[in-house]
């Protein structure tokens, strides 16, 4: 794939602040020289305080590489010291550094007709969302499938997006916190066997599946799935950590 | 200088910086950072044992340690990732007890511990009340993430010396480095004179 | 379910290592000398210590020390790793 060999630090500008659920917003950001990215890649963004102090972290990019601007989603982790001045301080016109696109191991292209299955937990739906908008940007014909674990519906990302995406791209949720909404006819409770079972596809059609999550529900999806019968090989995982991104 | 993120800042600012080394920032969370997974080893195969360049070799299995009189000390630990944290309380027993067991012949130690993680101390600085093995932290038993069931605690040095999940000291004559001192972290590491790495 | 794990994967770090290797390196090849399983480092496994430790996803065992310092990196690598030219 072609990019600059070596990765150095821009200067990325906050051009707009989208909301996304209660706990997750959007950045829409400038960057010069932006180099473009593949589906699923992801940036090491730096914020440097004024005594010196420095913390970073790496977010998926969540835009496709069709789209004009990059976005980022952040979900705010509470205790957390750079997701919180993400989400409720920084304002378009605010600037951070950013370092990218990085990771050739997580990522779709659309090359392949391989059927692909795409396992969320949470806010891990980002990158995977990527894929989704650079399939839909590309017309794929490519067979698509996503499930996506949230505690609630109010903390699915992307929501009205993803309801809108037809064949061959199909949407699965399952809601973890009791009880379901009324009326839900989508799955609930953590994922299982089953669920990835009726979600398919089945492994002998040898799909690449990218999962992607904190740590503990990637590791237990990708134990279900090579359960299942899926080519480990075949599992892509980009873990978050204990908690998040 | 790098472009500074208006409005950001760490955490928490209010800060006694007299009891902060240089370079360090003071965190209130207990951040988790290990070379490997956690290992779990049941009580009942745990076992702490003094080897190597010693004039008597000694094991203690759990009941014994527990046996043995303990000590609670309150510290402030210092991490070469720069967050410090103070006031820990943790409980375990002093190294001058285990050492007296032993009678040391070598002026060195390494640390060795379940996962393969090793340290490399000089006795002298587990001597003279300066290092504990923990079992406890906080009121509670020591957790597995934080190593548990007993780690090193040397709160005198960057907090890498003080090995999780140890399991026993290799007495040496002669200095060898351990796991992260032979990958570009100071033999010694004192946080006070700020010997974080080799070129330090 | 675990929840006392905290490592991430190789890809994780991927930024960190495309710095030093100056080419992508999570889809570059390792074959573990423990365990003779070939895995690529993206699907390594990324421990944060005082620097990063990589390890075999198949065995556990150690892939790759890499600490950041000032002026240098300091690098252990294990096992046979396979960068395509």
């Amino acid at each position: 794939m072609a990019q600059p060999p070596r990765l150095s630090w821009r200067l990325a500008t906050i051009r707009e602040r989208r909301n996304e659920t209660p706990r997750a917003k959007t950045l829409v950001l400038e960057v010069p020289d932006w180099p473009g990215h593949l589906a699923g890649q992801h940036v090491d963004v730096r914020l440097t305080a004024e005594d010196g102090y420095q913390a970073q972290r790496s977010y998926s990019i969540a835009s496709a590489p069709e789209d004009d601007a990059l976005e980022l989603t952040i979900e705010r982790i509470d205790d957390g010291e750079v997701s919180p001045y993400l989400t409720d301080e920084a304002v378009p016109g605010d600037q951070f550094e950013l370092r990218g696109p990085i990771g050739g191991y997580f990522v779709w292209d659309g090359s392949s007709n391989a059927p692909i299955l795409l396992v969320a937990g949470g806010s891990g739906v980002a990158p995977l969302m990527a894929m989704l908008r650079h399939h839909r940007a590309t017309g794929s014909k490519v067979d698509a499938r996503l499930l996506l674990s949230a505690r609630s519906l109010d903390d699915v990302l992307y929501r009205e997006e993803l309801d809108a995406l037809d064949r061959p791209v199909r949407v699965h949720v399952t809601l973890t916190r009791d009880p379901a909404p009324d009326g839900w006819r989508g799955f609930t409770g953590r994922i299982s066997e089953n669920m990835l079972t009726a979600v398919g596809p089945e492994p002998a059609v040898a799909p690449y599946v990218y999962v992607c999550g904190p740590t503990p529900f990637v590791e237990e999806a990708a134990r279900l799935l090579v359960e299942l019968g899926h080519e480990p090989a075949r599992v892509h995982t980009e873990r978050f950590g204990p908690t998040g991104g | 200088m790098p472009p500074i993120s208006r409005g950001f800042r760490r955490r928490h600012t209010d800060v006694d910086s007299s009891r902060l080394p240089p370079g360090q920032y003071e965190t209130h969370d207990f951040p988790v950072l290990s070379a490997g997974p956690t290992p779990h080893r049941s009580l009942d195969q745990w076992t702490f044992d003094i080897v190597g360049a010693v004039t008597h070799e000694r094991g203690w299995t759990w009941e014994e340690f527990q046996a043995l009189p303990s000590e609670t000390v309150t510290v402030d630990i210092h991490c070469v990732t720069k967050w410090s944290k103070f006031d820990t309380t943790w409980i375990g027993v002093n190294v001058d007890r285990l050492l007296e067991a032993v009678q040391p012949i070598g002026d060195y130690l390494v640390a060795y511990c379940d996962g393969g993680y090793t340290a490399n101390l000089p006795i002298a600085d587990v001597s003279g009340g300066k290092a504990w093995i923990a079992y406890e932290y906080g009121g509670e038993p020591l957790d597995p993430q934080h190593g548990g069931p007993a780690r090193l605690l040397v709160p005198h040095l960057y907090f890498w010396k003080s090995a999780k999940w140890v399991r026993g000291l290799r007495v040496t004559e002669r200095d060898e480095p351990g796991f992260w001192e032979g990958y570009g972290y100071h033999n010694y590491g004192d946080p006070w004179k700020e010997q974080r790495y080799w070129s330090d | 379910m675990d929840t006392s794990e905290v490592h991430i994967d190789g890809n994780g770090v991927a930024g960190m290592l495309q710095q030093i290797f100056v080419t992508e390196i999570t889809t570059a090849r390792r074959v573990c000398d423990s365990c003779g399983e070939e895995h690529p480092i993206g699907a390594h496994r990324a421990y944060s210590g005082a620097g990063t430790v990589l390890r075999c996803p198949a065995c556990g065992d150690v892939a790759a020390f890499v600490s950041e310092l000032p002026n240098e990196y300091v690098l252990g690598l294990r096992g046979a790793w396979r960068l395509r030219r």
